[in-house]
């Protein structure tokens, strides 16, 4: 089974599946212009491999593994695209074509150098948002706000929740280049926090997807 | 005159709801607990022969997430439409306040502020010059000392004559401010506000034609393309930005007074990852022990009382109408086991928790308790109800309202309903630990706190929704006021009485009226296989765990009296293996009526028969397995 063609299934599967909808077979095999029954038998493979589930009949969607793949390479897409296209001027459809075939030969590290290269963006030309990767947290030195001490301050850089909570924490203040500290911590990493001259208790679960730029003293 | 309708808006745990009372008088509870307004509350005060009418809105932190409570507040605005906002912030932590106030001002509606918890804001330091604020802001600012009752009159006098100054409107970016321009400007009769939530794309937004969301969809995406962030992000770094300068304007900052620092040690102590967990357990403990045989003492009181003075000459009195004499007996049954309930445990319980909750102490016990709740997939706050089961399961099932989402409140409640309640205890204690063995009655304990643990465990898988993460505002530690505590009492056992209290009386008499037709025997002849098949025991007991859903304790009062005997004696009528049986089947079968009650109330029908029908099953299968598996391994030993 050739790399690229698990990484375009998967991918395509992560484009179906989106708003938690369940890939059937057929629009797998319509999206990638495949004959059905190769789709059910490359499936069963993927399946097999542990990166979807599959019940056929029904339809297909990502496992952990699978989505993290998928995720990896949607990104890596993104980024090439956004190169071909804001960097070399590129026309979009051309960069889209493009970008599907060398996302699958290029390396992940290249692909850090791009994002760099490009500013670590947020979105994409056809305004996607782009998950962030390695790179980007560490192009902002942050790390996540479990890792800081009690006593310790930051600068918030990036909330990384579900939007529900997200929307909760920035009411409450948790914003881009906010100044917070932590006040206790307990063993487990749950964490109390003063931010906007309040205190606010996260579980470790949601600190740990804040991540801040750690204070000089 | 028309009255003036008011409403209350501010962050939670401000004083809102103290405020309202005390201006409208008792009617509202007030918390020092995020969330515990889940509904609006309403009131009315008469000045110079003008009403007003107040109402209570859930404490939010922004006007433009979809949480629930965020949600009734813009329905209630928008509804209602209210002529005036009253605006309650919380002094000691002005700026995040102030969030929320600048939205408020968006509204385009009047608003007046009280400046709330001036005195505390002092003793941390913080000198608020309110003609300032006032100036900034461009409506009126009233200071108000709460439980000095000073500000009120004030208050009130502004309410009738907010005069409109130039409420400060929030400068967004530039970019954003043109896309309001613009939209303001195509002749729809926008608002600004409007603008504003249909550039957030707002629920709302779907009234516009399709031509103007497109246009405003564009309008989001370069705005959130140019800063490299989305809208909601800009407008609320830019809502903070001022906020901050605006509180950073009217702030003095001294040396925090002593007692300051003293509360800032206290608070060390509380939440120390040794300590606190042991003055965590300490509290609980105390809790349990204190509603325990504070409400055991009362309940013996009041039951005995009531029987002697009341229930039994009433149903002396009506010896020649035996139909009668049922009816009237049987409702004083229920209304002796609504009082032997409400008034020694929810009272005491409440009155507890209200001590802990507005001492600030309860945001603590749940930071602490998500050390150990999160592995079930819980919050902290989820501990609170099942340590108030041990009590009674009705304030229980109360307080899971305060618990962020309902997949949380159904696990809590399912949870809740297998915890022993004081009740349970009573035919725990009363039967097993006096007449089979202590060990025993421990090992009934054991059980139901497996049962419970597996509960929650496989609830936690099964259950779906939405899944947040534990985020609370840690309220500062205030020394309870206990007109605050006994008006919360109040209100919350009102709900009780209001709820539970008739449901449980026309129960009662209707089980008497069954029992006179002869229903409840054929229901014991019905039940026999169950009964006396499963479980092993005399069929009579179906009648017994019948009065049982009435009050949990009172299956142990039926038992005797069935049994021909009096309850110092079961020992007589049952075999130790039978009051094992009975006691750890009335420990897991259905909650009690009120409980259901409640139960309906927080979760709705179909989780409650769901909830009803798993204890009954639950019930089932593990006396009929200890019913049937002892007498083998007892041969075997």
């Amino acid at each position: 089974m050739r790399k690229n063609i698990t990484e375009e299934y998967l991918e395509t599967i992560l484009y179906l599946t989106k708003g938690g909808r369940i890939a059937k077979t057929k629009d797998i095999a319509d999206s990638m212009g495949i004959k059905p029954p190769s789709v059910s038998e490359m499936l069963a493979k993927l399946h097999e491999r542990g990166y979807v589930e599959y019940q056929p009949y029904v339809g297909a969607r990502l496992t952990e593994k699978g989505r993290s793949e998928a995720v990896q390479m949607e990104r890596k897409h993104q980024l090439l695209e956004t190169f071909l296209v804001d960097t070399l001027g590129v026309e979009l459809n051309k960069a889209h074509e493009e970008a599907c075939e060398m996302e699958h030969s290029i390396s992940d590290s290249t692909v850090s150098k791009i994002c760099a290269f490009l500013g670590h963006p947020k979105f994409c030309p056809d305004d996607h948002s782009i998950t962030p990767g390695e790179c980007c947290d560490k192009s902002e030195e942050s790390i996540p706000l479990t890792e800081l001490k009690e006593g310790e301050s930051g600068t918030i850089k990036i909330v990384r929740v579900d939007h529900q909570t997200r929307d909760y924490l920035i009411s409450l203040g948790f914003l881009p280049d906010v100044l917070l500290s932590i006040k206790k911590r307990l063993p487990s990493n749950s964490l109390l926090v003063r931010i906007k001259g309040s205190e606010i208790a996260i579980g470790g679960d949601i600190a740990e997807k804040i991540y801040v730029k750690k204070a000089t003293a | 005159m028309k009255p003036v309708k008011v409403a209350l808006i501010g962050n939670p745990t401000v004083g809102k709801s103290s405020l309202f009372s005390r201006l409208t008088g008792i009617g509202v509870i007030i918390s020092n607990y995020p969330g515990t307004t889940v509904e609006v509350a309403h009131g009315r005060i008469a000045h110079d022969g003008v009403d007003i009418d107040l109402s209570d809105l859930p404490g939010v932190y922004s006007l433009d997430t979809d949480s629930s409570e965020e949600r009734t507040v813009l329905d209630f605005l928008h509804e209602e439409k209210p002529d005036v906002i009253l605006n309650v912030i919380d002094s000691t932590r002005l700026e995040r306040n102030l969030y929320l106030t600048l939205e408020v001002l968006e509204l385009g509606l009047p608003v007046v502020v009280a400046l709330n918890m001036v005195e505390e804001a002092h003793a941390l330091g913080m000198d608020i010059d309110a003609e300032e604020l006032s100036r900034l802001l461009g409506v009126p600012v009233i200071p108000t000392y709460i439980h000095r009752g000073s500000g009120l009159e004030e208050l009130t006098h502004a309410l009738f004559h907010p005069r409109m100054l130039k409420p400060r409107l929030t400068r967004y970016d530039r970019h954003v401010e043109a896309f309001i321009r613009q939209l303001m400007g195509l002749q729809l009769g926008m608002t600004r506000y409007e603008a504003i939530r249909l550039l957030s794309n707002a629920p709302e937004s779907s009234k516009y034609p399709e031509g103007v969301r497109t246009a405003a969809g564009m309008m989001r995406k370069q705005v959130e393309q140019s800063h490299n962030e989305p809208l909601g992000e800009i407008l609320a770094g830019n809502r903070y930005a001022e906020a901050g300068l605006i509180a950073k304007a009217v702030v003095r900052q001294r040396k925090p007074s002593p007692e300051a620092s003293l509360r800032e040690r206290i608070d060390d102590i509380l939440m120390n990852p040794v300590s606190g967990f042991i003055i965590l357990a300490l509290v609980l403990l105390g809790m349990l022990l204190i509603v325990f045989l504070v409400g055991g003492f009362l309940e013996d009181i009041i039951a005995r009382e009531f029987a002697i003075y009341i229930l039994n000459p009433a149903t002396d009195a009506f010896t020649a109408h035996p139909l009668a004499q049922i009816v009237v007996k049987y409702t004083l049954i229920g209304i002796q086991a609504g009082l032997s309930i409400v008034v020694p445990y929810i009272m005491t319980f409440y009155l507890l928790m209200a001590v802990l909750e507005n001492s600030g102490y309860l945001t603590r016990a749940a930071f602490l308790l998500d050390e150990i709740m999160h592995r079930f997939k819980l919050h902290g706050r989820a501990m609170i109800p099942l340590i108030l089961g041990f009590g009674c399961s009705v304030p229980a099932i109360m307080s899971t309202k305060t618990l962020q989402t309902r997949r949380e409140r159904v696990i809590t409640s399912a949870m809740v309903c297998l915890v022993p309640c004081s009740a349970r205890s009573v035919i725990i204690m009363g039967l097993v630990a006096k007449f089979v063995s202590i060990p025993a009655a421990l090992s009934i304990y054991l059980l139901t706190l497996i049962l419970t643990v597996i509960m929650g465990f496989v609830m936690g898988r099964i259950v779906k929704g939405e899944e947040t993460g534990f985020v609370m505002e840690m309220v500062p530690l205030r020394v309870p006021r206990a007109r605050d505590v006994i008006d919360k009492t109040w209100v919350q056992m009102k709900e009780f009485v209001y709820v539970a209290f008739p449901l449980l009386v026309a129960g009662s008499a209707a089980l008497g009226v069954l029992q006179y037709a002869g229903v409840l025997d054929l229901v014991n002849a019905l039940l026999a296989p169950v009964t006396t098949g499963i479980l092993g025991l005399p069929a009579y007991t179906a009648t017994a765990l019948i009065f049982g859903i009435l009050r949990k304790e009172m299956a142990l009062e039926t038992l005797a009296v069935l049994a021909g005997t009096s309850v110092e004696h079961l020992n007589m009528a049952l075999t130790p293996l039978q009051m094992y049986v009975f006691g750890v089947f009335t420990t897991i079968y259905m909650p009690c009526i009120a409980t259901i009650t409640m139960l309906d109330r927080v979760v709705g029908l179909k989780d409650t028969l769901l909830i009803t029908t798993l204890t009954i099953a639950l019930a089932l299968v593990i006396s009929g397995l200890i019913a049937n598996l002892a007498p083998l391994v007892m041969a075997l030993i």
